[in-house]
């Protein structure tokens, strides 16, 4: 079937909804502004596949950049399914990833940056040693310096032009500080994350033929998640697409804005939706959760968007659950009374579909000992997760573990695929036919030995990260992040570590996520969907904290609307009873009001 | 797009050759000096036909004049490209390529060399693998991507034109005629097909084709047997609908005869015609984006007037190449540039080709002892715009042939064409085993023609005349041009300063002198009367009387005979002018004998033969 057939097919499912269908069929700037459940990232991805047939010709393609890796993986799959697959003409990326390989690592020189040659991505450790000297140069005395990370970051974000006299004038010290910092990193040869979309940039800006090259390369750059991409990225937008010509499709959700401390700002993609050479389209449809749910929803946002179920839609329950005891009170009572209930009342849900959100990591830690206790298996993603879950490379290993668990027997995941990603992981290495080849043989010579569940996860990481990762990471420039990531998670496996070895089968399960209950922050529980979610200390002091400003309260209640419209059937708030956030009580109070 | 410069290193014939390009390339030199190598280079970066096979180099391909080949001995072929940004297609394709210091230039480069970890020197071929890279870092490869994007053709000297027109999966009629017939509706072309069915099926109908088609099965099937009968019959051709197509031909002479019976010359033309057809189709097609078409030895089989007028055609009007580098940077990417999708790039040993090859495109490859072989080319010379005029109007064949010499005299005009040589000879130099030409630029102004020959590394003298106009010699300041021209060109420091001191010296005669270091050699008044008052009144008054001029003229001779000191410098002049100057030194050239010839000729002459 060719590519054509399957989009022109998939299209048809957005036919009976006006405005997908009316996306599809722009022409020119679009903004897609689209609610929870909205259907968009299926608008998004049929319309990209749309493009790339029928507006854009070999050998130009497009870019589309989203908010984190695992965004990408989902678009990835999603248009692999369309038939479309990652190719030269194809960028699917991060904001930094985008930086980083499309700008600085093949123009670093010629674009006039003055970084050290050959550069590569600094590791946690090299940020924080070089944080700690600039400190001790700059500022000085006993306190810890990663105390200044978050300033740092926002000051270097907030200057995105330092030819601004405000870039002396404004905070000299931290000024200062900001460039001792560089200048360490850049002496010892890295960049660090916030580098990549400040350097590139500016490397745009100054760089008249760039701006042309990329226009060349990507006639169309598709944006998802633009209310998290912060201003860098919309500097970027606003040069390319409004000066260089290049086409606009950005989707984004201002309610959904949850990341004002990385320097995102909602305003930026509300100004983009009015802007007159713009055409806004505005999803209404919520498919995701049940109408009681979307009807709540505007509740927990305060804000009217007339958003509403398809008829036909179930109904949807929100309950409300005072305790007492704490978050480990509250994390007692789920474990033992409230899920067995969830499972009484819905025999057939499997765990995978269960998501336990809270704001704050320590939270996870209570739920995560209670669930230990009564014996539930759980996935966490959040500050305190055995590893980040947006690791391209341990998110590459579960694959592998999934392979050595049977799925080299029931062909899930395909042994081509776990091939294919790897060999993307590694790109910067594998970069002949006979690279690939010689990967491959070694891929399967590695998982090929390894086919047992009950191997331990420690020795299993240690063999392959020996036979697989250590020969290719030596020229592989923007991994050494990652390896830094499985490096600190095989010491922790270890016998001297803080987590007891388990087997490869649970690890594999993990890759696969079912029969897992979900622990995951709020924030990490964005584009995500489950069919009951408990979201955990809805409470004053922390949503909002204590002490938040006009726009943190704003920000907190995105971030609960956030969670609140993950649920497909059931939304369960748990709160302490004297101290419900005033978030919860207006969602009840209105409800009671209906 | 335009190629603007190719480096080899170790190749073939190539020590370390470095050219700047023009854009279409127009490659001169002689036999075995690697013109065709020189192409292969560039197929090596832009032929996706070449297999990765014929990629990989071994130790026979290495420059003979390496001592020895160790790990780090690399062949290495890089080519530059400028103005690739007014097609996005191609900027697309190019733009991480790009150098790192000048983003105006983008870099390919294709490297052979030793397996990384071999222990010892490479013994065989096995112990080469070859890497393409762009830009300056060896981790931006690239492969058939780009050669399916920037694409080189080539069309072999010894190609058999006429064969592949006849062969229809080689002919470069099949693609085209496969796309004419894509819109055509399938009914049509089925009743077409049972036409020639009926037709054919008639034709055998008769009872010799008949009985003819019997004989053939009878003995076929006595020979082979049942099992292996093919059953072979008689007819015109398949009547397939959808393979109608391939029955087309091509016919010449108004249809009366097929491609087979054209001559060589004319198979070869139809070839180029289909080829540059098909070129523009898949440009059109978007099924590339820029052709360079390297064609050999153009002129073989070809009448001069015809290599003239085909290849006169081809650059003018379907290359139409970047005339104006400058212009072309517009700010809309979009926008389809100046610069035309095809690169021209040819060798060739005939002056006509050359004549008609556009001014920058001129390369010529010459061997240098123990340094393998060196590039010269036109594409840098600051040529004025009045210059580049000029030498396109007067580059004629004649002077074409100049790009073909080891060495060149440039003269004033046909006089001295037709007398040096002959000087030549009294010297016992023969200028045509020497390969030295003798080229007029008709008039003083050498400037183009000099600058021509400095950038093509050719030896040469000028020789002018004095001409005094109110005491000073309009030939002072056309010598110092012309020094300053020629030191400039030879990379010589301070031209201003040497300039300058020639200048000082007391008299024109002592300038001059010092010219004739690079070439200049200057007479003290014209020819004709340098001749008349050195060894030669006798012989010019025997070739004006041959001339049919009035009595008062003859008596003038007559009287001058008698005493050659009497002699009238105008009167000499207007008579030579009226016999025509040219006419009048060709038969002069043949009165020379046993003359001594003038000083500042044998100079001229000598001072070429020593570089030659």
């Amino acid at each position: 079937m060719s590519n054509r057939t399957l989009y022109v097919r998939a299209a048809e499912d957005l036919r009976p909804n006006e405005r997908q269908w009316q996306a599809y069929e722009s022409a020119g700037h679009c903004v897609l502004l689209a609610g929870p459940g909205s259907g968009k990232t299926k608008t998004l991805t049929v319309k990209l596949a749309r493009m790339l047939s029928e507006d854009v010709e070999e050998p130009r393609g497009i870019a589309c950049i989203t908010y984190n890796n695992e965004c990408a993986r989902e678009l990835e799959t999603r248009l692999d399914a369309l038939g479309i697959a990652q190719s030269r003409r194809v960028f699917i990326g991060t904001v930094h990833s985008f930086s980083l390989t499309q700008i600085l690592l093949p123009y670093a020189k010629v674009a006039g940056l003055d970084l050290p040659d050959d550069f590569t991505v600094a590791t946690t450790r090299q940020t924080r040693a070089a944080l700690e000297i600039a400190h001790s140069k700059v500022i000085g005395g006993s306190e810890n310096p990663q105390n200044w990370d978050l300033r740092l970051g926002r000051h270097r974000r907030r200057f995105l032009n330092r030819s601004v006299p405000e870039w002396q004038d404004a905070d000299p010290q931290l000024t200062q500080l900001v460039e001792a910092y560089e200048a360490n990193l850049r002496a010892k040869g890295v960049i660090d994350f916030d580098d990549m979309p400040i350097l590139a940039l500016k490397a745009l800006r100054e760089n008249n033929w760039l701006r042309k090259a990329i226009a060349a390369k990507y006639p169309i750059l598709a944006v998802d998640e633009y209310q998290d991409l912060g201003r860098a990225l919309h500097a970027m937008v606003m040069g390319l697409c409004f000066k260089s010509g290049i086409r606009l499709f950005a989707v984004g959700d201002v309610d959904q804005s949850i990341y004002g401390f990385t320097g995102a700002n909602p305003e930026l993609l509300r100004k983009l939706s009015e802007r007159e050479d713009v055409e806004t389209v505005r999803l209404g449809l919520n498919y995701r959760c049940g109408s009681q749910i979307v009807t709540a929803s505007e509740y927990a946002l305060g804000e009217e968007r007339g958003y509403q179920a398809p008829e036909g839609a179930h109904e949807g329950t929100i309950y409300f659950h005072p305790c007492t005891g704490g978050y480990s009170g509250q994390a007692r009572y789920l474990v033992k009374e409230l899920i067995p209930e969830i499972q009484a009342r819905r025999p057939d849900l499997h765990l995978g579909e269960i998501a336990i959100l809270y704001q704050a990591k320590f939270i996870g830690d209570d739920v995560a000992a209670a669930a230990a206790e009564h014996g539930y298996a759980v996935i966490r993603t959040d500050g305190n997760a055995l590893y980040p879950r947006g690791s391209r490379l341990m998110r590459w290993l579960e694959q592998c573990a999934m392979w050595c668990c049977g799925g080299w027997r029931s062909g899930h995941p395909r042994v081509s695929r776990v091939i294919s990603e790897g060999a993307r992981l590694f790109h910067e290495v594998i970069r002949s036919d006979d690279d690939h080849l010689e990967f491959q043989r070694a891929v399967i010579a590695a998982l090929w030995d390894r086919r047992e569940g009950t191997l331990g996860l420690h020795d299993w990481l240690v063999a392959l990260r020996a036979e697989l990762i250590r020969p290719r990471i030596g020229m592989a420039r923007s991994l050494a992040d990652e390896v830094e990531t499985l490096d600190s998670f095989i010491e922790r496996l270890g016998s001297t570590g803080d987590i007891d070895d388990f087997p490869l089968s649970e690890f594999a399960g993990i890759g696969s996520g079912l029969d897992r209950i979900n622990l995951s922050s709020l924030h990490s529980a964005k584009g995500r969907e489950f069919d009951v979610v408990i979201l955990c200390g809805a409470e004053e002091g922390r949503l909002p904290r204590n002490g938040a400003s006009t726009s943190e309260v704003k920000e907190a209640r995105r971030l609960f609307y956030v969670g609140f419209t993950r649920a497909r059937h059931e939304i369960h708030l748990m709160y302490g009873q004297a101290i419900p956030s005033r978030f919860v009580t207006e969602v009840r109070q209105r409800l009671e009001a209906e | 797009m335009y190629l603007s410069r190719i480096k080899i290193q170790n190749f073939r014939n190539f020590s370390d050759l470095d050219v700047k390009l023009g854009g279409n390339i127009v490659i001169v030199g002689e036999n075995r000096v690697g013109k065709s190598n020189l192409l292969f280079a560039l197929r090596l970066i832009f032929d996706p036909s070449l297999p990765d096979s014929g990629r990989q180099l071994g130790l026979a391909d290495f420059w003979d004049g390496l001592a020895a080949i160790d790990t780090e001995t690399t062949i290495t072929i890089s080519v530059e490209i400028k103005d690739f940004e007014a097609d996005a297609d191609i900027l697309a394709v190019l733009t991480d390529f790009r150098l790192d210091d000048d983003p105006d230039t983008v870099r390919l480069t294709y490297q052979l060399r030793a397996e990384p970890g071999l222990e010892g020197a490479p013994a065989s071929d096995d112990d080469f693998t070859f890497i393409s890279f762009g830009g300056e870092s060896e981790a931006k490869r690239f492969g058939h991507d780009l050669r399916r994007r920037i694409t080189m053709d080539l069309l072999p000297a010894l190609r058999d034109a006429e064969g592949d027109l006849a062969a229809w999966r080689r002919s470069p009629l099949k693609p085209l005629v496969e796309d004419a017939f894509v819109g055509i509706d399938a009914a049509e072309l089925k009743a077409i097909g049972d036409k020639i069915a009926a037709a054919s099926a008639a034709a055998i109908e008769f009872d010799e084709v008949k009985a003819l088609e019997g004989r053939i099965a009878g003995l076929f099937l006595a020979m082979a047997g049942p099992k292996q009968d093919v059953k072979p019959s008689l007819g015109f051709s398949a009547t397939d609908a959808t393979r109608i197509n391939r029955q087309i031909r091509l016919l010449i002479d108004e249809g009366r005869r097929g491609v087979a019976d054209a001559s060589l010359g004319s198979a070869n033309l139809i070839f180029l015609t289909l080829k540059l057809l098909d070129l523009q189709r898949l440009i059109e097609n978007n099924r590339r984006d820029h052709s360079l078409l390297g064609i050999e030895e153009p002129e073989a089989h070809l009448h001069p007037h015809l290599q003239r007028l085909v290849y006169k055609h081809l650059f003018e009007t379907i290359v139409d190449a970047d005339k104006d580098h400058e212009d072309s940077e517009s700010d809309e990417p979009d926008e389809e540039g100046d610069a035309a999708p095809l690169s021209v790039i040819l060798t060739t040993h005939s002056p006509h080709i050359a004549s008609v090859a556009p001014l920058n495109s001129l390369v010529l490859l010459r061997p240098e002892a123990g340094a393998g072989t060196k590039g010269y080319s036109t594409a840098a010379i600051d040529f004025t715009e009045g210059e580049a005029e000029d030498l396109s109007r007067y580059l004629d064949v004649t002077r074409a042939e100049l790009v073909f010499a080891r060495g060149v005299i440039l003269v004033e005009g046909d006089a001295e064409r037709f007398l040096i040589p002959a000087f030549a000879a009294e010297l016992e130099i023969s200028l045509d085993e020497h390969g030295v030409t003798v080229c007029s630029v008709a008039g003083t102004n050498f400037q183009p023609y000099v600058k021509l020959l400095c950038a093509l590394g050719i030896p040469f003298s000028v020789i002018t005349d004095y001409d005094e106009v109110d005491e000073k010699p309009r030939a002072y300041n056309r010598a110092l041009k012309l020094v300053r021209t020629i030191n400039d060109a030879r990379g010589g420091d301070d031209t201003d300063t040497l300039v300058a001191k020639i200048d000082e010296l007391t008299t024109w005669r002592e300038s001059f002198d010092e010219c004739e270091a690079f070439g200049i050699f200057v007479n003290k008044d014209t020819l004709e009367t340098e001749l008349f008052e050195g060894d030669y009144a006798q012989a010019m008054i025997d070739t004006l009387r041959e001339h049919n001029f009035s009595s008062e003229r003859k008596a003038m001779l007559d009287a001058w005979e008698e005493d050659p000191s009497t002699y009238d410098r105008k009167r000499l002049i207007k008579m030579a002018e009226q016999m025509g100057k040219g006419r009048f030194a060709q038969r002069l050239a043949t009165r020379v004998s046993g003359l001594e010839v003038p000083s500042y000729v044998s100079d001229a002459i000598e001072h070429v033969i020593d570089l030659v």
